[in-house]
């Protein structure tokens, strides 16, 4: 079904628009503009059998210090802007670091590479078996 | 308070046999019509079952309890059928008043050719089915508790308008609740638990026809589904018939004389459903009455143990002609406990049922009344063949004012009760069916005594015993036991025998250690036994003994003892202690040599021998004597000399005055090689300070002759053996598991020496150890994870090699042997960065 619209609502809504643009300081007569939203991401692991360790890679902008999920320990190396981590824990899944991002919609600007998994047995085991993804934290 | 004031009334040479014999009658004589379709010769019909009980004149049959079925259009079809076939229904008793499905085949007329034919159904099936009318079944027999009003219809053969036996108020009287009237007679005999409160009379009504067109006189029948049919129609504008739940159909003349009780049904007044049912004849009386009645409430008859029916006057359900009343002709009796009983008038707790083995003084109260105690009312007996006796009490005192006498009556119960009579002379009145104070009964085959010990005010005091069924007889009564001290004696036998009537359930024990019995328990069927060995020991002191043996089980004279005595006369007792002589020898070696105790454990001196019968094993002594107690020790040599590899058997042989004489010893000599020990296994071990490699193999083997007996220790702490000592025979290996700990061990090489010796030539032999302890190397935490990550090369190689060494040994430095080697440190617990910052989480 199309709809119609009188011109005098459409007025009203035109108003309504420019009032809240005018409240973000932007210029009202250009187009809007998105403002940066600093938060944390998080890296989580998926794939088995259950992984006891592993060493991965993190670039994309901005990465600040990096925290470990629960119950994991963590070691890292973060500088030229690429995040290098050694995550050890009794049994790792889902969640196994965080860290702060300038822009948290930026998030696909970050890759995630596995190095080296081993399992809960210490031997090693192939990372094709397991996957690491960055998103955002809930 | 009963109208008859005379006990003993009229007494029965009064009687007319004729009009006695007629009270009750039966089918037997019974015209019975089948419906329409039952002509064919198979038929399937639907229907109420009834049940009337049939009481022929003496010399006609057995009486017996007839099944019939009442159909829709109120005809009464005979049915011949088996009890197993009733029991789909309920039972004989149970499947009165239920709606039934019938199939089967049409009997042939039993009357003579010319008279109107009698049909019976043989029935090949029978099951439930559902009434069409929905009516439910009435209640039938146990148990009778509440108002059952009945309502009695005069009716007056169409050709005999004027005759009435009785007006209408002495009918509406003998229903009525005043004494005798029914509802009086039958609260007393319920002790007030049911009544016919709400029974009347009605009449008289004119039936449409004539006498002989219900009554055929010559055949003594009569038509009672016409009887009833038509009487019933004559009232029915006067009379709601489903008000009540029986119905007396009275007439004003003989029915061919009999009359009838039981139940039937009728389809009047909108309904079609079963009453409790009498067919009554001109000349029936109190006792007819309640006794027809007595049938509708379920009742069978019960009489003396001969083959009439009615010649119990202890029973209205039998005949019962002892207390005649002007008014009220023959006045009826109670019923006996075990009616009283099936009708569930008798208290659970006021009947005593005796157990086997048992015995007990109880006391009963006259079946009258309650009384106001607790007193038993009646007592059940069973014997051995699964019936049962009832014992109750009779005193002169309400309907009972008139009973032959006062005393204790019992009945033998089987399908229905006979009074006991033991004299066997067809009067089950007389004094030998009354028990009174000082007699008793005795059942033998059963074991069963009742005695009457005592008259009380309102009953007797019995004692009622039932003997276990078993009777034991030990057969011989004792066995007696002699021999000399240390020699074996013959067992001996005994029989335990159950002459008893019963299954008789036994055990058997002894109170002495030295006796034995090889069977102890067992159950044993009449006139059967069991055979038991007993046997005694042999280590018996020289002397007397004696012991019991009893056994004791399900048996009227148990326990029964068996005498058991042992003469046991003094001898020397040759006893060899020795270890055994399997010896073995190296050629050239002898063994050692062996002692062997001789010892006299009898009672009298003993003059001993030992002789050789192999040149290569000597005794030293070779004779003495022993005084009772003594012992000596005597040395048996082994030679090699001369002798070839190989093994070598021999008996020594110890003999002397002495039942046990002779005891032989068996004597093996094994000549063999000299065993060679032979050592193999490589004892290198490496690790780090602090940990414990596995253990390794040191095999010890002989590869001489004979057996290696070796042992096997380390000169330092740190080495342990999993066995010190051992046996090798010839060819074959042990393994030794050798383990090293390294924790109080400083880094370094250090040397430890095993040595093993034993019985060969070539003993002691050693094996040496080495242990190769490295220095741990100290590493940090970050710089170990900077080279995980490739940040930073700062391990050398031997400190990846360690890495990898206490890791996953896979050749290489990865995240597992990182991982393992956090756990070995402890560090898995904390989290730290290569900024030195450090959260712990």
């Amino acid at each position: 079904m199309k709809s119609t619209r009188s011109p005098r609502s459409a007025l009203v809504s035109l108003a309504a628009m420019l009032m809240i643009q005018g409240c973000g300081g932007a210029d009202p007569s250009g187009p809007p503009e998105q403002l940066p939203e600093p938060g944390e991401l998080r890296v989580s692991l998926a794939g088995s059998p259950s992984a006891g360790a592993v060493v991965l890679t993190l670039t994309g902008p901005g990465i600040g210090t990096p925290a470990p999920g629960g119950g994991a320990t963590l070691y890292h190396d973060l500088s030229g802007g690429t995040l290098h981590a050694v995550v050890v824990g009794t049994s790792l899944s889902g969640e196994i670091l965080r860290f702060p991002a300038p822009d948290v919609r930026q998030v696909g600007g970050y890759q995630a590479v596995l190095q080296q998994v081993a399992g809960t047995d210490n031997q090693p085991l192939d990372v094709g078996d397991f996957s690491v993804t960055v998103s955002a934290v809930p | 308070m009963h109208l008859n004031t005379s006990r003993r009334g009229l007494g029965r040479i009064l009687i007319s046999a004729a009009a006695l014999l007629a009270v009750h009658a039966a089918p037997g004589a019974v015209r019975w019509v089948g419906p329409v379709e039952a002509r064919a010769q198979q038929a399937s019909i639907a229907g109420r079952v009834g049940s009337l009980w049939e009481d022929p004149l003496p010399g006609r049959g057995t009486p017996r309890l007839r099944h019939f079925l009442s159909t829709a259009d109120g005809e009464m079809v005979p049915l011949r059928v088996t009890d197993a076939q009733l029991e789909m229904v309920g039972g004989a008793r149970g499947a009165v008043g239920q709606f039934v499905r019938v199939a089967g085949n049409w009997r042939k007329p039993r009357r003579a050719p010319g008279a109107e034919a009698v049909r019976e159904l043989e029935v090949s099936s029978i099951g439930y089915a559902t009434d069409p009318t929905g009516a439910s079944p009435p209640p039938q027999g146990a148990p009778i508790f509440g108002s059952y009003p009945w309502i009695t219809v005069l009716c007056r053969f169409a050709d005999s308008p004027t005759t009435e036996p009785h007006p209408l108020a002495w009918y509406q009287g003998l229903m009525g609740t005043a004494e005798p009237g029914a509802d009086h007679y039958w609260r007393e005999l319920s002790f007030d638990q049911a009544n016919v409160a709400g029974s009347g009379a009605i009449g008289w009504y004119d039936l449409p026809q004539p006498r002989s067109a219900y009554v055929d006189d010559a055949a003594g029948t009569a038509n009672l589904s016409l009887l009833k049919t038509d009487c019933a129609a004559a009232a029915d504008a006067d009379v709601f018939f489903p008000d009540y739940v029986g119905i007396n159909f009275q007439f004003n003349e003989d029915l061919g004389g009999f009359s009838w009780g039981g139940s039937s049904s009728l389809a009047i007044d909108g309904t079609s459903r079963s009453y409790r049912m009498t067919w009554l004849a001109d000349w029936a009386d109190h006792v007819t009455y309640n006794h027809e009645m007595g049938h509708g409430f379920g009742l069978p008859h019960s009489s003396g143990p001969y083959t009439a029916v009615y010649d119990s006057n202890w029973d209205v359900m039998s005949g019962a002609w002892t207390n005649h009343d002007p008014i009220w002709g023959w006045l009826a009796p109670h019923t006996i406990s075990y009616h009283k009983d099936l009708l569930g008038w008798i208290p659970a707790g006021r009947i005593y049922d005796a157990t086997i083995g048992s015995t007990q003084t109880i006391t009963l109260h006259r079946l009258a009344d309650l009384g106001a105690g607790g007193d038993y009312l009646m007592a059940r007996v069973p014997r051995i063949d699964g019936s049962y006796y009832t014992v109750e009490a009779r005193r002169f005192v309400g309907y009972d004012v008139n009973l032959p006498d006062s005393a204790v009556i019992m009945h033998h119960i089987t399908n229905r009760a006979y009074v006991v009579d033991p004299d066997g002379n067809g009067n089950p009145d007389d004094a030998a069916a009354r028990w009174i104070p000082g007699e008793t009964f005795s059942d033998t085959e059963s074991g069963i005594n009742v005695t009457i010990d005592a008259a009380t005010a309102e009953g007797y005091v019995v004692t009622i015993s039932i003997a276990e069924p078993g009777h034991i007889v030990l057969d011989p009564s004792s066995l007696s036991f002699a021999g000399l001290q240390g020699s074996s004696m013959d067992p001996q036998y005994f029989a335990v025998r159950n002459l008893g009537i019963g299954d008789l359930q036994w055990t058997a024990v002894d109170d002495a250690e030295w006796l034995d019995l090889d069977v102890t328990s067992g159950t044993l069927t009449p006139n059967t036994s069991a055979g038991i060995t007993a046997t005694v020991a042999t280590d018996l002191a020289p002397g007397t003994y004696g012991a019991t043996v009893t056994v004791s089980g399900s048996a009227d004279n148990s326990p029964q003892t068996l005498a058991v005595s042992i003469e046991v006369t003094a001898a020397a007792v040759l006893t060899l202690v020795t270890e055994p002589l399997d010896m073995e020898a190296v050629v050239g070696v002898d063994p050692p040599a062996r002692e062997i105790v001789i010892r006299n454990d009898g009672g009298v001196a003993l003059n001993w021998t030992a002789t050789s019968d192999a040149p290569w094993m000597t005794v030293a002594r070779e004779s003495g004597t022993l005084e009772p107690g003594a012992s000596e020790t005597d040395t048996v040599a082994f030679s090699v000399d001369g002798l070839d590899l190989g093994q070598y058997a021999g008996t020594l042989t110890f003999a002397g005055d002495a039942p046990n004489s002779p005891q032989i010893l068996q004597a093996t000599l094994d000549v063999t090689l000299s065993p060679s020990i032979a050592l193999a296994g490589t004892l290198a071990f490496e690790a780090y300070e602090g940990d414990v490699p596995e253990a390794q193999a040191l095999t010890i083997g002989n590869d001489g002759g004979g057996t290696l007996h070796w042992t096997a220790s380390p000169d330092q702490e740190w080495v342990s053996l999993s066995s010190g000592s051992g046996d090798t025979s010839s060819g074959s290996e042990a393994p030794v598991a050798v383990a090293v700990d390294a924790s109080t061990l400083g880094a370094g090489t250090h040397t430890a020496v095993i040595t093993v010796s034993g019985n060969a030539d070539d003993s002691p032999q050693t094996a040496d150890v080495t242990f190769v302890v490295r220095e741990r190397p100290v590493l940090a935490a970050d710089d170990v994870a900077d080279h995980l990550m490739g940040v930073r090369a700062v391990l050398s190689a031997s400190e990846l090699d360690y890495l990898d060494e206490i890791g996953n040994g896979n050749g290489r430095f990865d995240v597992g042997d990182f991982r393992a080697w956090l756990q070995r440190e402890g560090l898995t617990s904390r989290i730290s960065t290569t900024g030195g910052d450090e959260v712990v989480p």
